[in-house]
């Protein structure tokens, strides 16, 4: 009897041990799969965290690049920003607001502080800072943080750029110099010589870049892995230096250029565009006019078109130092031997909706009729949008001469844009396609570079903040 | 007389009873079932070991995998240049602070990510992560490491699409023969994938495939 129960109890231990064997590993069955389980669950949601994070630094940039529509400093306050308390130049917001949450999958909830300030005129930039928080279903909670600087854009920070290629013709000479019109001092400025001109230009597309016989002293980008994306006449070249020669030099070419420009924003006439409405203008006009209203020092004119023939004339000037923008929603066109004057001192934009068309022996005269005013005086801006392109309209037609030259800044990325006439050109040309018909020289301004005036931002650059020192040091302007 | 002899007899049969022992057959039937019963714990008990073997191996390469890629990803994002590229190694150049994109000051560094594919290592050169001005090492990040089978490279290198017809905004497009990066100067993405292997002593070699987003160099 005693050995018999004694039997029974051993198959009871027996079972107990393999019993505590099998809890003890599906005990750590669980716990492994719990722990991957999390670790999957939050890469899920850091990378959620990072989006967030991305999506409070396009809050700034959204932001600063509609401030032509919501004029400072109401395009922060539409864009979900308020003014820090206390601290001049510096907003701060929480998206998608203080109180609620973007909603994510699996109960997860997310919010973001972005702080924005640290302006500077010199550059251009600004600074944001966001902080993306993720609480997950369980209450645990992610933090992402990720710092970027803004810069405003250039209207000419290149020579000739174009997204479905370019031509020369002749022996047309291209090379740069600094005008420093980016300078506030304009007794430093200097004017285009053979003397001050260096070899850097830039000139880039995409698509073919066709130089025949022209010679390039700067820099070519072309869209190719070869040199099948340029093509050189017999005496033509692309070269580092001034010295005689053919042919091109490859240290000077870059491939895979690729281009995308931004749309460009025409002004309303409101805030701190507000203006004047013109009638079309197709006789002498001399502008600014008395009487005519000017907001934050610039003369603003909003008209249909402009229709200019035989002598007449459209006069920038000449009072002292006029800022003149006009804004066309139509055409433009120059016939016989019509002219747009833009007397020195003073500076003209024009922002064109429809064609710009110079026939005949028109021109543009930015300064005297024998010496150029700087490129940055005449900007000539298409405002036909991508999405117009998308929806069907045609690219707009941009045919500008000079008088005996052509000093401007053109910046047309929906534009073809061929330049016409004999005279040399100065500053810098953008479009869909660039032609230079006529036989005269190029020379890009490199100042315009530095001459960051579009209202267009950009990334400059763009850093997560995953040190804790770099993270504590913007720990009080993210305590709101 | 007869019935005294009777419960004697009686009382006899029931004490032969409670001490005679199992029958050849039943100790042979209780020893198959209980053979059998030890036979079903035991190859319970080993394949419940051999497969926690294998949980572990697949949990702690899955762990390793992702932070490596956390890792990756993190120094690609932020990268301006790509000095050096192959199939099996990468240098990213990193920026320092300050608003220069491309700044060279305190914080930039280089780093360099390697698959060893003799040794089968993924390794990083460079200072500390969270230390730029740390000493630079050379730290292994995860063993084990394949190219997967039939793949082409451990990295790989993707550019913007030329946005040259309408419409536009096509920079990154799925698609391998259209977009990969030949030159550092148009790289603009970088995906990286492997195969991981971990093999221990009676138990199944685990293997995870991992092939990553294509990260974007932000800087560059």
């Amino acid at each position: 009897m005693r050995s018999s129960a004694s039997q029974r109890g051993s198959v009871l231990v027996v079972a107990a041990i393999f019993a505590a064997i099998i809890a003890i590993a599906l005990t750590s069955y669980l716990k492994l799969a719990l722990g991957a389980s999390k670790l999957a669950n939050r890469s899920f949601y850091m990378n959620a965290a990072q989006n967030l994070a991305d999506t409070g630094l396009e809050r700034a940039l959204w932001s600063l690049n509609n401030e032509h529509a919501y004029p400072s400093p109401t395009h922060w306050t539409t864009g979900g920003f308020a003014a820090r308390t206390g601290y001049s130049g510096e907003y701060q917001g929480t998206f998608p607001t203080s109180s609620t949450f973007y909603s994510l999958s699996g109960g997860a909830q997310g919010q973001v502080k972005v702080w924005v300030g640290g302006f500077n005129a010199t550059s251009q930039t600004w600074h944001a800072v966001a902080q993306a928080t993720v609480t997950l279903g369980d209450g645990t909670s992610l933090l992402k943080v990720a710092e970027s600087y803004f810069q405003q854009r250039s209207w000419g920070d290149r020579g000739m750029i174009s997204r479905n290629g370019m031509s020369f013709n002749g022996n047309t000479r291209v090379d740069a110099w600094h005008s420093h019109a980016d300078t506030a001092n304009p007794a430093d400025d200097v004017l285009y010589s053979t003397g001050v001109a260096v070899p850097e230009a830039q000139i880039a597309s995409p698509e073919l870049v066709s130089l025949q016989n022209a010679d390039i002293f700067g820099y070519a980008a072309i869209g190719t892995d070869d040199l099948t994306g340029i093509t050189v006449g017999a005496t033509g070249r692309l070269a580092g230096n001034f010295a005689a020669g053919t042919g091109i030099d490859t240290s000077r070419v870059t491939y895979d250029f690729t281009a995308s420009f931004p749309d460009v924003p025409a002004p309303t006439n409101s805030g701190s565009t507000a203006g004047n409405n013109l009638v079309p203008i197709n006789s002498n006009l001399g502008l600014p006019q008395v009487g005519d209203i000017q907001t934050g020092g610039v003369y603003y004119y909003y008209l249909g078109s402009i229709s200019l023939n035989a002598s007449k004339t459209l006069t920038i000037g000449p009072s002292s130092d006029a800022k003149v923008v006009l804004v066309v929603s139509g055409n433009i066109g120059l016939a016989g031997s019509a002219q747009i004057i833009i007397q020195p001192g003073s500076s003209l934009t024009i922002y064109a909706a429809g064609d710009f068309d110079m026939g005949g022996s028109s021109g543009i005269q930015n300064g005297t009729s024998s010496q150029p005013s700087n490129p940055v005086n005449f900007t000539l801006l298409g405002t036909r949008t991508e999405a117009q392109i998308v929806g069907g309209l045609s690219m707009q037609i941009m045919n500008v001469r000079g008088v005996s030259y052509l000093s401007s800044v053109i910046f047309a990325p929906n534009a073809n844009v061929r330049v016409l006439g004999t005279g040399d050109t100065y500053g810098s040309i953008v479009g869909n396609r660039v032609d230079m018909v006529g036989s005269g020289n190029f020379h890009q301004d490199l100042s315009l570079a530095n001459i960051r005036t579009s209202g267009i931002w950009k990334l400059l650059k763009w850093r997560e903040l995953s040190v804790a020192a770099d993270r504590a040091a913007y720990g009080s302007q993210l305590a709101f | 007389m007869e019935k005294p002899a009777s419960q004697i007899s009686s009382t006899r049969r029931t004490e032969s009873w409670s001490r005679s022992g199992f029958t050849l057959v039943e100790v042979l039937i209780g020893a198959s079932l209980s053979t059998g019963l030890l036979a079903g714990v035991l190859s319970t008990v080993l394949l419940l070991g051999r497969t926690s073997a294998n949980i572990v191996n697949y949990s702690d390469i899955e762990a390793r995998a992702r932070k490596s890629l956390e890792q990756f990803s993190r120094e690609v994002r932020l990268a301006y240049d790509v000095p050096t590229f192959s199939g099996t190694s990468v240098t990213l150049s990193i920026p320092d602070t300050t608003s220069a994109p491309k700044g060279t000051g305190t914080g930039a560094y280089t780093v360099t990510y390697t698959f060893d594919s003799v040794n089968r290592l993924l390794t990083r050169n460079g200072p500390p992560i969270d230390n730029p001005a740390g000493t630079v090492e050379t730290t292994t990040l995860i063993a084990d490491v394949q190219q997967i089978p039939g793949g082409t490279s451990f990295l790989k290198y993707y550019r913007y699409v030329k946005p040259t017809s309408y419409p536009l905004g096509q920079g990154y497009v799925d698609g391998f023969a259209v977009n990969t990066a030949t030159t550092n100067r148009e790289i603009k993405q970088i995906e990286v994938s492997f195969l991981l292997r971990r093999e221990s002593v009676t138990v199944a070699a685990a293997t995870n495939k991992v092939l990553s987003a294509r990260f974007i160099l932000r800087n560059k």
